[in-house]
């Protein structure tokens, strides 16, 4: 979905960002009620007391397609950090757009992204084999063990190349840590 | 808010032309072309002899979209290219140009038409003669491309990028195949690569 054209891409976002001032006003990427955006702006402002990520819901996602952001919604909890006072924080997006390999395996069907040539299905690990032309039993090497010929390739998986893209957000404190994560995991990093 | 950023690389004569990235094949067109194809293939060299493609230009330009900063660009490769079971290059590899200090991408502005002999190979980046004037001169040498992973990729732009930045294409990664005598002939599985940027 977000390649939007050749090799041109707009992430889609499961999070959007969120601040609160030291005197109680709160900032957000999205407005829950329209979907409008607010830039969080080329310096980040003085007085912050917390910042974080909010997750994107069902309902924020249909506002954000009619302002053209692409929203995944996410039952993830919103991450938040206390600022204390000079403390900065870190918060920004990070987007990886890969250049890879769709793979089917023609055993289970199961379809599945490569980096690298893929050596076996993760899901039920089929893997290339070669089938003797001499017992027609299939073997791990190319070489039959038992009638000493080579056997035939049959390999079970199918690549095509294909491009996609990934986007993890990161949360901290300058100097101190910082969070990393998507809807799947968080890892701090100091 | 997201921006929207579009892969793009620089091919033919000075100043170049900025293509989108669908397919870029390391080739022998001089001055560069995106894909001819099997056409202008890389040659396996003569014993003790190295052959290079073209140097070819990859890196992003921001198009539009909604955003505050766009930064610290990378590129990486998942490291395995020399690998027997990917492209089998032997002692060959792919060679990104490095600089000896400041961001290792090649200003657009810099951007130089390949030099070579058509058909046949590529000069090295790093020529004394021939090679790339950004990068000829600097002591650093270039890198084997599978040092660069998603955990250390190359960090090849860190200018921060506005809707007010007069120029919106980053930096370029300039890279290009090297071939020794001992790596193997044939045409090549797609190369997995990745570009990354933050942004808020």
């Amino acid at each position: 979905m977000p390649e939007i054209a050749p090799n041109c891409w707009k992430a889609a976002l499961s999070f959007f960002w969120w601040r609160e001032y030291r005197d109680g006003r709160q900032e957000q990427e999205f407005d829950l009620l329209t979907g409008q955006i607010s830039p969080w702006g080329s310096k980040t402002p003085e007085g912050l007391s917390k910042v974080g990520w909010l997750p994107v819901t069902p309902s924020l996602a249909q506002k954000m397609k009619s302002c053209g952001e692409y929203g995944i919604p996410t039952q993830s909890l919103a991450i938040i950090i206390p600022l204390a006072e000079g403390e900065e924080p870190v918060i920004y997006k990070e987007t990886t757009v890969w250049e890879g390999s769709q793979v089917h395996c023609k055993a289970c069907d199961a379809v599945f992204r490569s980096t690298g040539p893929a050596t076996h299905c993760p899901i039920c690990g089929a893997k290339t084999s070669w089938r003797c032309p001499k017992c027609g039993q299939l073997q791990d090497s190319e070489i039959c063990p038992d009638c000493k010929v080579q056997g035939n390739p049959i390999n079970p998986l199918e690549s095509r190349p294909a491009r996609w893209d990934e986007t993890e957000y990161f949360l901290g404190v300058k100097g101190k840590f910082c969070n990393r994560f998507n809807t799947s995991r968080l890892i701090t990093e100091h | 808010m997201a921006a929207i950023v579009q892969i793009v690389g620089y091919y033919g004569p000075a100043p170049g032309v900025k293509t989108p990235l669908t397919v870029q094949r390391y080739n022998t067109a001089i001055p560069s072309q995106r894909d001819p194809g099997l056409n202008f293939p890389n040659n396996i060299p003569p014993s003790g002899e190295t052959y290079r493609s073209c140097w070819m230009y990859t890196g992003a330009e921001i198009t539009g979209g909604t955003y505050s900063q766009l930064t610290n660009w990378r590129w990486g490769t998942p490291g395995n290219i020399k690998d027997p079971a990917v492209w089998d290059l032997g002692s060959g590899k792919v060679q990104v140009a490095l600089k000896d200090t400041g961001d290792h991408g090649c200003p657009v502005a810099s951007y130089e038409a390949p030099t070579g002999v058509s058909g046949s190979y590529g000069y090295d980046i790093k020529d004394p003669v021939n090679g790339h004037t950004y990068y000829k001169s600097e002591t650093t040498p270039c890198a084997d491309a599978d040092n660069y992973t998603t955990t250390s990729p190359l960090v090849f732009d860190t200018t921060v990028y506005t809707p007010a930045s007069p120029l919106k294409v980053t930096k370029l990664v300039v890279h290009q195949l090297v071939l020794e005598d001992d790596s193997s002939f044939g045409e090549k599985a797609e190369l997995a690569n990745f570009i990354r940027w933050q942004e808020i």
